[in-house]
């Protein structure tokens, strides 16, 4: 190839690469005003989208206990956006916003209908992916889906 | 075109591209720098924040212990209690591992909860206790402690060589293994500060003897699973269930359970889950997922079917309080109504759907907490003398005898009113041997139902 158009090739990718190195990313969709259950269906699918509806509920109920818990924050809002607590917030899955008929949404109302399926638990981990010593020192109680749950 | 021209034109280019692409990389790594500043302002903001209020928390609890008045007393407890909230939410806003502090977290709670319940207590003219004194003595040291383990954790985090990214990259590590970085040991030392922190009983919502209540409601004898597959099947007509599996026994929490997954005959009928006590075989949640079909079913006509599906489980005596609609289902809940008083701490929810009047839902746990055969207590104060108690503004529409749950476990019993004013309607609790007023809440009603707040 002769030195023109491998220069003149440089070039371009230097231009492209220039581009997509610098543009921001996009103000994401959806995230203006919502109320505590739209943002737990949100928590819900953002962590719990490829579970069974009993997994999705269970997701849901378990940040509700953390509310009633002394070790979390005490608001649905504070559990959720807690540093490091859900993947989901991490990486703004959390503002995809959930339609009325969507079953993450479903899930959420019986969530806050008193719903739970896991007896009271504060913490599920997906055991095929999980490596963290300290999550694994939890009590379990009872797996749904592809998730343990556990109470302390 | 002369070779040598192409040559420096293809030159140029290539020295262009270069200055734009130096000149794209230093604003993106500049506006880099600013989020991340704004990120650890926000940090630091919190941090300092936090300092500040726990020396609140401190200088609060030390002056209630030595002022005059108890009036004095609930004001100055009373300004703990909103100390040790912002405390809280301060703390919950860094990026430190929710296990590294779930200690500091429940004291800040619970620091506040004490107070709130103890001020209360001295607005209702009840002196405080030994036990209580000593409670709050024992608070005021570990503010003092959390204030001490904080000031050295300050120094490190002013001396300028603080790196807040460094305790974000350390989530996950397990307390006191990899704590190497510069940070992360003064968040152990001040875990340490609370490894004695003491069991904690009051009369709050946060109380430590609210995670090992009693379940009154869980009668009977321990069965097997292979009952429970019996128990199960025996919720439902018989030409619709295919089968019953049995999924999990769990034995790890406070009523100890059988899971299964219910099985219909029919697709239309949905996919179910449910537990069942251990003791007793009652059903303790059902969840059946289905896709409701066109509304048939009016509000008394579901109400009807939450009632048949509750006299089927042994549930009687049960009066309907609140419904909401959502989607094509209603969930509805039903408090115990003996000898003319609503018992609220006895509530069941059922779900029903509105095209079929199928039972797809149900909620029990309240229920197995609470149900007992009471006692009844006689008022000591008559309806009459309690309605004087309320408010002159309420215009009452109806009253009633009831038991209402406390936050911290209780029961007490109460004159409900219920009536408008200021274009609201509203519900009030009179304690019926006290008089005092226990609570008011708001009435929301719209299409879908009712809400109390």
């Amino acid at each position: 190839m002769n030195v023109k158009l491998r220069t003149i090739i440089i070039a371009l990718v230097a231009f492209v690469a220039m581009f997509l190195l610098t543009s921001e990313a996009a103000p994401t969709k959806g995230s203006s005003t919502t109320s505590n259950l739209q943002l737990l269906a949100r928590a819900i699918n953002g962590e719990a989208r490829g579970e069974g509806y009993l997994g999705q509920v269970a997701v849901g109920a378990v940040i509700l206990n953390r509310v009633k818990d002394s070790k979390f924050p005490k608001t649905i809002a504070g559990v959720i956006y807690q540093p490091g607590a859900f993947t989901a917030v991490a990486d703004g899955q959390i503002n995809v916003p959930m339609a009325a008929n969507s079953t993450a949404l479903k899930a959420a109302q019986d969530a806050m209908n008193g719903f739970d399926p896991t007896g009271g638990c504060l913490f599920y981990w997906n055991p095929a992916t999980a490596t963290s010593k300290w999550i694994w020192s939890k009590t379990i109680v009872k797996k749904i889906g592809k998730h343990n749950f556990a109470i302390k | 075109m002369k070779r040598r021209t192409k040559k420096i034109i293809g030159l140029i280019t290539v020295c262009i591209a270069a200055i734009c692409l130096l000149t794209y990389g230093i604003s993106a790594s500049q506006k880099a720098a600013d989020y991340r500043r704004k990120i650890d302002n926000s940090y630091n903001r919190n941090y300092f924040e936090l300092v500040g209020y726990v020396q609140n928390i401190e200088s609060y609890i030390l002056k209630s212990r030595i002022t005059a008045s108890p009036e004095k007393t609930a004001k100055l407890l009373e300004g703990a209690w909103r100390s040790a909230s912002l405390a809280s939410t301060a703390l919950s806003q860094l990026p430190i591992d929710q296990d590294l502090l779930s200690s500091v977290s429940k004291f800040l709670v619970q620091v506040g909860d004490v107070a709130n319940a103890l001020g209360t207590q001295n607005i209702n003219g009840k002196p405080m206790t030994e036990e209580q004194n000593k409670m709050v003595a024992d608070l005021q040291q570990y503010a003092k402690d959390l204030s001490t383990g904080l000031d050295e954790m300050t120094k490190n985090v002013t001396s300028g060589n603080w790196r807040w990214i460094n305790i974000e990259r350390s989530s996950g590590k397990v307390i006191g293994e990899e704590a190497k970085e510069a940070g992360m040991q003064d968040i152990n030392t001040i875990n340490k500060t609370f490894e004695k922190y003491p069991t904690l009983i009051y009369d709050g919502p946060f109380s430590d003897h609210m995670s090992s209540l009693e379940a009154k409601g869980v009668t009977g004898e321990q069965i097997t699973q292979e009952q429970g597959v019996d128990n199960v099947k025996a919720l439902f007509p018989e030409s619709e269930i295919s089968e019953v599996v049995f999924v999990s026994q769990n034995d790890n929490v406070n009523i100890k359970t059988f899971s299964y997954t219910i099985k219909f005959k029919d697709q239309e009928r949905g996919e179910g889950s449910i537990d069942i006590t251990q003791q007793g075989g009652h059903p303790y949640w059902m969840i059946i997922n289905r896709e409701e079909g066109e509304k048939k079913l009016d509000g008394d006509q579901a109400k009807e079917e939450g009632l048949k599906y509750l006299a089927s489980i042994g549930i009687t005596d049960m009066k309907p309080s609140y419904y909401l609609i959502e989607g094509g289902d209603v969930t509805i809940n039903y408090s115990s109504f003996i000898n003319g008083i609503v018992i609220y701490p006895d509530m069941v929810k059922v779900k029903i759907s509105l095209d079929k009047g199928y039972i797809v839902g149900y909620e029990g746990k309240s229920y197995l907490m609470n149900h007992t055969d009471r006692v009844i207590i006689e008022p000591k104060i008559t309806m009459e003398e309690a309605r004087e108690k309320v408010n002159k503004n309420l215009q009452i529409t109806s009253s009633e005898r009831a038991i209402i749950p406390t936050e911290f476990g209780t029961e007490e019993y109460v004159y409900e009113f219920r009536g408008n004013s200021f274009d609201s309607e509203f519900l009030i609790y009179i304690n019926s041997n006290t008089g005092l007023e226990e609570d008011v809440l708001i009435v929301i009603q719209d299409e879908n139902g009712t809400l109390t707040v």
